[in-house]
């Protein structure tokens, strides 16, 4: 992965030879947004608008026609100092989708020297879930590197019938390679709208003149946090047997010894869940079972483990 | 100390003693709103042995103070205040969900619904007051504690400043009290610690008021976890 970081970096500097009469910028922007739409062949990708190096595969079906399976693909790896990836995700009425990344996602260190242009580095990510439809957003964790300045948004439009099950994780620094995360800023931010109607927000931001990252209130000096909301169609779960499932993920991480590193809570048809500790591993694991569990419940589907996430 | 604050009333015009009452009928631990049923996160922590001390406790409000209260319920507190001001009840209901989109828990939310309720019914049955005019904002679903709390400031003719101020106050109180009762600490304990968290209010409003609006709302994770766990604790004074 530095090598990664290393030729991106390089590819970068060595570019603007030419910009001589415009301010440098060094800005990399990437776009991909994405359609799905049930078809009389089930659930497709029905439109896909690129631009940049954010990419999908075709779409696959583990788990039959009704449900399209994708990977989302970023070749570079990683985000750094000037650029801006967005992406869009619209599910159309009734169709389905699952999406995830076969690597994790990465904010490198941010450029110090500000005369070649902004350190920010951004992610925003944008998923419209129509009428009935139904997205399971499951990227791999963002490693957040030491010194990084970035801002990592997820919208989450959903209709009161649409049902949603999505997480990040996010860990700072490799603190396993001994590399801390102490100077650093990064702000996850979840919004999740219901039609239209803001109904939750969350905004966990890290920077080195606050003490988030430090204080017990806040991350208690952790470097995993990670959040897991599951959104209910209306009338897919009564409150009793919702009620009923709350207490079962929360025997699940009794059972698995996690019950003080993973918290849920529910707000109206919103589930949250959160996970704050030291390994992305032990989360993702974590989040798995109580995927499983929910899944049933929340879409009418076994949860069967995609491959991916055995590797 | 003595000498700078004589100078002050000396050289201050007087405040208005109707105004400093409502002020304090305002934020009084007396406001039958339901406040102290509620401790935010704080019993769950003293549970896991998080806050044991003067110190701790001091620390653990402060936080909350900086980066919860400034970012969040003060910082659109003063966008309500203005809403008001404007006449702009769809800025102010705007502003009224985003704060509740904030509440991370169901303690934390259930806190701040059931309280914003209760002081809408009695801001309805005050004689002096005439809240008429807002009933549309009043009628509203769901309202906030903050947003309550910013339409009863307004009506009672309190100046920005003073509302900020007064819901610090309502909040430390509150905390303290809590902190008092679950900790414990002792009385004179509790009116020390009152005294020092109080001591950065000014600098905490002036933070909030310089918030761009993209930058509004701001998580304590662990907090909000400690909340979330409250609500399977076993034995507990507080509500959740």
């Amino acid at each position: 992965m530095t090598t990664n970081a290393v030729s991106k970096e390089l590819t970068i500097t060595s570019t603007p030879t030419t910009q001589t009469t415009t301010p440098l910028k060094n800005a990399w922007l990437a776009s991909l947004s994405l359609e799905f739409s049930l078809t009389p062949n089930g659930s497709q990708l029905t439109r896909t608008k690129r631009n940049g190096p954010l990419s999908v595969q075709k779409a696959f079906y583990p788990e039959g026609r009704d449900c399209a399976h994708i990977y989302l693909l970023h070749p570079p790896a990683g985000i750094v100092s000037g650029d801006e990836l967005h992406i869009d995700i619209q599910v159309n009425e009734q169709a389905h989708c699952l999406v995830t990344t076969p690597g994790a996602n990465r904010f490198y260190r941010a450029r110090e020297d500000l005369t070649i242009g902004d350190s920010k580095q951004v992610q925003h990510c944008g998923i419209s879930v129509k009428q009935a439809a139904k997205c399971e957003n499951f990227p791999l964790e963002t490693i957040v590197y030491e010194g990084a300045d970035g801002f990592n948004t997820v919208d989450v439009y959903v209709d009161s019938d649409s049902s949603y099950l999505g997480w990040d994780i996010t860990c700072l620094g490799l603190p396993s390679s001994g590399q801390l995360f102490k100077h650093g800023s990064y702000t996850q931010l979840n919004r999740v709208y219901c039609e239209d109607r803001l109904i939750y927000h969350d905004r966990i931001s890290i920077k080195p003149d606050n003490q988030i990252h430090q204080h017990i209130a806040g991350l208690n000096n952790h470097s995993v946090f990670a959040t897991f909301m599951a959104y209910a169609a209306k009338g897919q779960i009564t409150d009793a047997d919702n009620k009923m499932l709350i207490e079962q993920l929360r025997d699940c991480m009794i059972a698995a010894d996690a019950q003080h590193k993973v918290s849920v809570s529910q707000i109206r048809q919103l589930l949250i869940i959160r996970y704050l500790g030291d390994s992305a591993e032990e989360c993702k694991a974590l989040f798995i079972i109580l995927w499983q569990t929910i899944r049933p419940l929340y879409l009418n589907k076994a949860a069967n483990v995609p491959r991916v996430w055995h590797t | 100390m003595p000498t700078s604050s004589n100078t002050q009333l000396a050289s201050k015009p007087q405040a208005d003693p109707i105004k400093l009452n409502r002020l304090l009928q305002l934020c009084s631990a007396n406001l039958p709103v339901g406040g102290f049923s509620f401790s935010q996160g704080l019993e769950y922590a003293v549970e896991m042995g998080w806050l044991t001390s003067p110190e701790t406790a001091a620390s653990w409000i402060n936080i909350n103070l900086e980066e919860s209260i400034a970012q969040t319920d003060l910082a659109i507190l003063q966008r309500l205040y203005q809403a008001l001001s404007n006449n702009n009840f769809d800025a102010f209901n705007t502003w009224n969900q985003h704060l509740i989109a904030c509440r991370e828990s169901h303690e934390l939310l259930l806190a701040d619904l059931a309280m914003g309720k209760a002081l809408v019914r009695l801001l309805r049955q005050l004689n002096s007051i005439d809240s008429q005019a807002y009933e549309p904002i009043l009628a509203s679903t769901e309202i906030s504690f903050v947003s309550a709390f910013a339409i009863c400031a307004y009506l009672f003719e309190l100046d920005l400043l003073s509302a900020q101020s007064g819901y610090c106050w309502t909040y430390i109180d509150n905390q303290v009290a809590a902190a008092t009762k679950l900790i414990p600490l002792g009385q004179t304990q509790a009116q020390n610690l009152l005294f020092e968290l109080t001591e950065n209010t000014q600098l905490i409003i002036e933070k909030s008021n310089c918030i761009a609006d993209d930058d509004v709302g701001t998580s304590l994770p662990h907090l909000a976890m400690a909340s979330a766990w409250h609500e399977t604790q076993y034995s507990r004074l507080f509500r959740s």
